[in-house]
């Protein structure tokens, strides 16, 4: 059975959790872990947070599972009800000051899959640091998007479904959120060179 | 574990709540209302959008030749029908923002989704304004609405600003040679002068009672030089109405 699970494609199981709800087990095993890490990245709640987040975004996955159709993949449905829940908790819960969201290690890799090219010049910990700062307080519009490009490695047709914007728009905030971090990267003397 | 007890609570949450998927018709119903909103929305931006075209079209578009373009749109502007206008925008916003609800509305690009839809707006406008859809709504806003809905060549309020401009309406009282008198909507007699190279229409038979509008300019007081005398009939959209001459 479990072998035949892993098997499965995403739409099998969501037709498995219309025969019997016990098998939403299944789909949120394979994507908790996922969408755990988006929510921490793009907002700041603790990990204790992201897993209630997370809790809602499945029920939401349920009862609304006769709206999923197959022209979505069920990837993207998920990612996509998952970043509502998440901005809806934010809004809830108003302001609050970022602890978490993008760590070192993420920051190092949409440094290097965005090509903002500045990576090979952050040398040390302290800088890399500063880094992290300044990508962290750039606004949810420009963060959501650089973290499902470059951590989640969507497609732009993907990220399109999943923040609800055109493609043109998605491309653009991408553009100008690369295009504010390397400004004040370089305002705070990021750069070994220059 | 902690993922476990999370996943599991769902799963217990689901049970215990008796929580059940929305139905599949349900979920069509949602997306088929935001299309029908889409829908109506466009239609009665549309139809608005066509009872500003009678308005527009009160001026004829000949007379451009006369008025020349300044004069002409000065007309137009103190003719245009605002509060038509800005419903034709509310409804075209309301048509933006249900299509946006649709299932997939967010997927097109904004300045195009516009352009597409006032062409839409201005295409079928045209046609209402050719299938006189939007003269019931002109009469009932006459009728029943606000001073605001009813600006237009014909508004007493507006009449000095349209001689000014060269354009008198009014009803022939009189007939001399080479000249006729005539009481337009505050009952003040002008005189209007034409000579040969007034353009008359064919309709025009100068019996008294007619119904004119003269294109020329004001030459003194109560004196007008005609370039153009057409009868009001000849207007398709006039709505200059009899009982407010007499």
């Amino acid at each position: 059975m479990k072998i035949e699970i892993d098997k499965s494609s995403d739409e099998d199981l969501v037709k498995m959790v219309l025969e019997n709800p016990d098998n939403l087990k299944f789909l949120m095993d394979r994507y908790w872990q996922k969408l755990f890490w988006f929510v921490r990245r793009i907002s700041y709640f603790s990990a204790e947070d992201a897993e209630d987040i997370l809790q809602d975004v499945f029920l939401k996955v349920y009862k609304n599972i006769n709206s999923f159709d197959d022209s979505y993949k069920f990837s993207t449905w998920v990612f996509q009800i998952t970043r509502n829940t998440t901005i809806d908790a934010i809004r809830k819960n108003g302001s609050h000051p970022r602890e978490v969201g993008i760590e070192q290690g993420d920051l190092k890799l949409i440094l290097a899959e965005s090509g903002i090219g500045i990576e090979q010049q952050i040398i040390n910990k302290e800088k890399l640091a500063e880094a992290e700062k300044i990508l962290n307080s750039l606004p949810l519009k420009y963060r959501e998007v650089m973290v499902l490009k470059f951590l989640e490695e969507k497609s732009y047709e993907e990220m399109m479904d999943i923040v609800k914007k055109p493609k043109g728009t998605v491309a653009s905030l991408l553009n100008r959120g690369k295009a504010i971090f390397l400004e004040k990267a370089k305002k705070q003397g990021l750069f070994l060179k220059n | 574990m902690i993922k476990k007890d999370k996943i599991k609570g769902v799963l217990v949450k689901i049970k215990k709540d008796e929580i059940k998927p929305i139905s599949k018709w349900h979920c069509r119903l949602v997306n088929w209302s935001f299309w029908l909103a889409t829908t109506v929305a466009v239609v009665l931006s549309s139809v608005f959008f066509s009872v500003i075209l009678i308005n527009l079209f009160e001026i004829p578009i000949e007379t451009i030749h006369h008025l020349q373009w300044g004069r002409y749109l000065r007309l137009i502007f103190e003719i245009f029908p605002f509060v038509w206008f800005i419903l034709v925008v509310v409804s075209l916003v309301l048509s933006l923002v249900a299509f946006n609800k649709t299932k997939y509305g967010y997927r097109y690009n904004f300045i195009l989704l516009v352009s597409g839809f006032l062409t839409i707006i201005f295409a079928s406008g045209f046609v209402f304004h050719g299938l006189k859809i939007n003269k019931p709504l002109r009469e009932f806003s006459e009728n029943r609405m606000p001073r605001a809905f009813k600006k237009g060549p014909f508004d007493k309020t507006q009449n000095a600003i349209f001689i000014e401009e060269g354009l008198l309406g009014g009803e022939i009282i009189e007939k001399g040679e080479n000249k006729i008198f005539i009481k337009n909507l505050v009952d003040e007699k002008w005189q209007v002068d034409f000579d040969d190279e007034t353009k008359i229409k064919r309709n025009v038979k100068f019996d008294l009672g007619d119904q004119v509008i003269v294109v020329g300019e004001k030459r003194g007081k109560f004196l007008f030089q005609a370039f153009v005398i057409k009868n009001i009939e000849n207007c398709p959209n006039s709505r200059m109405p009899k009982a407010s001459l007499r």
